[in-house]
């Protein structure tokens, strides 16, 4: 059911090369195995740059200036020639991103998922290979997954699975990363994850712009204001007379 | 009902502790109902009580609201017993705020206590809490337990919309609503995948008790209201699509410098003036020889950092560069690229997500009294004079009208030319017919419509002329009478 909440996002050249960028280092026998890791990882941060992030935020415009992500082991050749895995840590949560393709279940390998990542988090990405989109399915907390897995237990590989249906909407995600990592302005814990985007310590913090300040009724500037919004926009069929 | 009056009401303000007390079990990792069972029980008996004495034969508030859920899709509904959906709505509300970070809603807090800030909900809250006070305008500052409740109940009408909106009877029965609204889109495809959530996002703030007219909420005005949600959305749908190319045209073509600089020299001034030139060329440079890494360039964060690090600048100042680029870059890419981005938007160049608005020919007086008037005018809405006068944030403005910040100049375009017709159809030298002509776009049904628009235009009715003709003729009369009476026309 929570599909059909889920937000999609388009598989672009960008992201793939990303993903092959990484895969080049590894064994060919690898690469197609772990590209839907990559695919998924590379179209979970478009997706949380672009939606996740300004949800949580005032300025819906752009990012912030000192958000942090970062990778500890999936942007790594020598990591993927051994292990299915997506690890991406943001502001300081772990979360473990699983691949999920069309008409496919969840499936989470939990030796990697609880003790390799030691994530907080496993999120679903759906990959429509047809349609070249990346489906953000929902996400999973730690304890839902261990109480579903006490009753459900793994295979003999070491394979878990979690209902789709049963996933919290990914539009929460930002809270609970909130949630999870309550203090955001400490440093990000920089222990848990780190290739890439390694945090820059040196770099002055983003400094809040500070709402306006209540102005006085000021009838000169407050119609300025409108007209040049008004004179800027040229309106759209919206408010046109309707035709039949 | 509650007797207190001025403070607030016992029940409500015990709100807090309960979430407290439920959130701290939740975090050792009890996931018991029995977690939620104080606070849900709390909130349904102070949600189940009658606010609104009037009404009071229909019962309290909670039983009215999912009442109204039912009356509006009755079909959707079909398989829960209203007892089932509230009980169902609470419980899943209750845990949902459970995992909502206090920061979150404290911010929400904050909001909430800002002069202007989503008076019908304050106002709702009251009712509950202290009900002398309700009525006041404006609202006294609220308690932290009084924004609790006023954060819960958007969290459960969102519940039992997504309840409707999951329904496989609600895909059935609004087939056709949901595949119009995507057919203005550029990707429908895509546009229909994330529908739902998008009109599940925007549930928050729908209220089936406060609907657009006195009536309540019928099946045309929610499908009204869902287009409306929709458009918005893919207003921003398309502004995310000129950052994505813009951003690979920065990457892989190596033609991006000479077009930013073209793009650049052909810029009004006024855009000129924000925009800097050399460090737009820095960056595209560094760009294109430095930073060719794939991995890198997949995150915006990313790019930024490395871009800062190698050019010792701040991540803020790279920040409102790579902005610039994208601005310049995005003029390219809209002018040139097949996108067809603007199609629904017709002329708008729309990336106004990079506010423009100083491109504007000074006001020499013309039209500002019917400025002051469209703002005093009563039916133009609180927002747009807070926006004029800056007296809430932007930002806020944009959420309580469910919009991105960009789209609010097309929602104060609205307002205005609504009021202009209303100015317009007030001049006894405006023709009756073209008014009873310009209010048949609130008849639902197209055949009504129809029949009605031949009922006042004879010419119409023989089929002489088309409905779009008739409706220019009137846009073009209303153009003439702003000209001839000093009114700033908008088209």
């Amino acid at each position: 059911m929570t599909s059909f909440l889920a937000p999609t996002v388009p598989i672009r050249s960008l992201i793939l090369d990303a993903a092959h960028g990484v895969l080049q280092g590894c064994r060919p026998s690898r690469q197609r195995q772990v590209l839907p890791y990559l695919v998924a990882l590379y179209s979970f941060i478009d997706w949380w740059e672009n939606e996740g992030v300004p949800r949580k935020q005032e300025d819906l415009d752009d990012l912030p200036g000192d958000l942090t992500l970062s990778t500890t082991w999936c942007e790594r050749p020598e990591a993927l020639d051994l292990l299915d895995i997506a690890d991406l840590n943001l502001e300081g949560v772990q979360l473990s991103i699983h691949p999920v393709e069309t008409g496919e279940s969840l499936r989470i390998h939990c030796p990697t998922f609880l003790g390799v990542i030691n994530a907080d988090l496993a999120v679903a990405v759906g990959l429509d290979r047809d349609r070249r989109q990346a489906q953000m399915l929902g996400f999973c907390d730690r304890q839902t997954l261990l109480d579903y897995w006490q009753h459900h237990p793994a295979d003999a590989q070491g394979y878990g699975t979690f209902p789709l249906e049963q996933l919290q909407p990914i539009f929460y995600l930002p809270e609970q990363i909130s949630f999870l990592n309550p203090l955001p302005q400490s440093t990000p814990l920089a222990t848990k994850g780190n290739t890439y985007g390694q945090p820059l310590e040196n770099l002055p913090q983003r400094v809040l712009a500070a709402e306006p300040e209540q102005l006085p009724l000021h009838n000169a500037t407050t119609i300025q204001r409108l007209l040049q919004a008004l004179q800027d926009y040229t309106e759209t069929s919206e408010i046109s007379l309707s035709q039949d | 009902m509650s007797l207190s009056t001025r403070s607030p009401d016992l029940e409500v303000e015990q709100l807090p502790q309960l979430l407290q007390a439920a959130r701290s079990r939740y975090l050792a990792g009890e996931r018991s109902l029995a977690v939620i069972k104080p606070l849900s029980q709390a909130l349904r008996a102070i949600l189940e009580r009658n606010i609104d004495t009037q009404l009071s034969q229909r019962g309290g508030y909670l039983q009215r609201l999912v009442e109204a859920y039912y009356r509006l899709f009755p079909r959707c509904l079909e398989h829960l017993s209203r007892d089932q959906l509230q009980q169902q709505a609470v419980q899943k509300t209750v845990q949902r705020l459970l995992q909502i970070p206090a920061t979150i809603i404290q911010d929400e807090y904050d909001r909430l206590n800002r002069g202007q800030y989503n008076q019908p909900l304050k106002q709702l809250v009251l009712a509950f809490s202290r009900p002398a006070l309700a009525n006041r305008n404006p609202s006294p500052q609220l308690t932290e337990a009084e924004c609790f409740l006023a954060f819960f109940i958007q969290c459960l009408r969102q519940e039992l919309g997504a309840t409707v909106l999951l329904s496989p009877q609600f895909r059935q029965e609004y087939r056709d609503l949901l595949r119009t609204v995507c057919l203005g889109s550029s990707d429908p495809e895509q546009c229909q995948s994330n529908l739902t959530g998008w009109l599940w996002e925007a549930m928050k703030s729908f209220d089936p008790l406060k609907p657009f007219g006195a009536t309540g909420h019928g099946r045309p005005t929610f499908e009204a209201w869902a287009r409306t949600v929709v458009s918005n959305k893919l207003a921003d749908e398309k502004r995310k699509l000129l950052k994505r190319e813009a951003d690979e045209l920065l990457f892989y073509d190596n033609r991006a410098l000479q077009v930013f600089q073209d793009r650049y020299q052909a810029a009004p001034p006024e855009v000129q003036r924000e925009i800097d030139p050399k460090a737009c060329a820095q960056l595209i440079t560094i760009v294109q020889t430095e930073i060719t890494d794939p991995r890198i360039r997949a995150s915006t964060a990313r790019l930024r950092q490395h871009i800062a690090q190698l050019l010792g600048w701040t991540v803020e100042h790279t920040r409102d560069t790579h902005q610039q680029v994208r601005r310049i870059l995005g003029r390219y890419v809209q002018s040139t690229r097949s996108l067809n981005i603007c199609s629904t938007d017709g002329n708008q160049e729309w990336i106004d997500n990079y506010p423009d608005t100083r491109t504007l020919p000074t006001s020499n007086g013309q039209g500002v009294e019917c400025m002051a008037e469209f703002l005093n005018d009563p039916q133009t809405p609180t927002w747009v004079r807070d926006w004029c006068e800056r007296r809430r944030t932007q930002a806020e403005i944009a959420r309580e009208l469910f919009v991105s910040q960009p789209t609010i100049s097309r929602c104060l375009g609205r307002e205005y030319r609504l009021w202009l017709y209303r100015k317009f159809f007030q001049d006894p030298q405006i023709p009756q017919w073209m008014r009873r002509w310009y209010e048949t776009q609130s008849i639902p049904s197209p055949h009504q419509r129809r029949q009605t628009r031949r009922e006042i235009h004879p010419d119409y009715a023989r089929g002489l002329c088309t409905a779009k003709q008739i409706d220019e003729q009137i846009e073009a009369t209303l153009a003439q009478w702003c000209e001839h009476n000093g009114i700033y026309y908008l088209p």
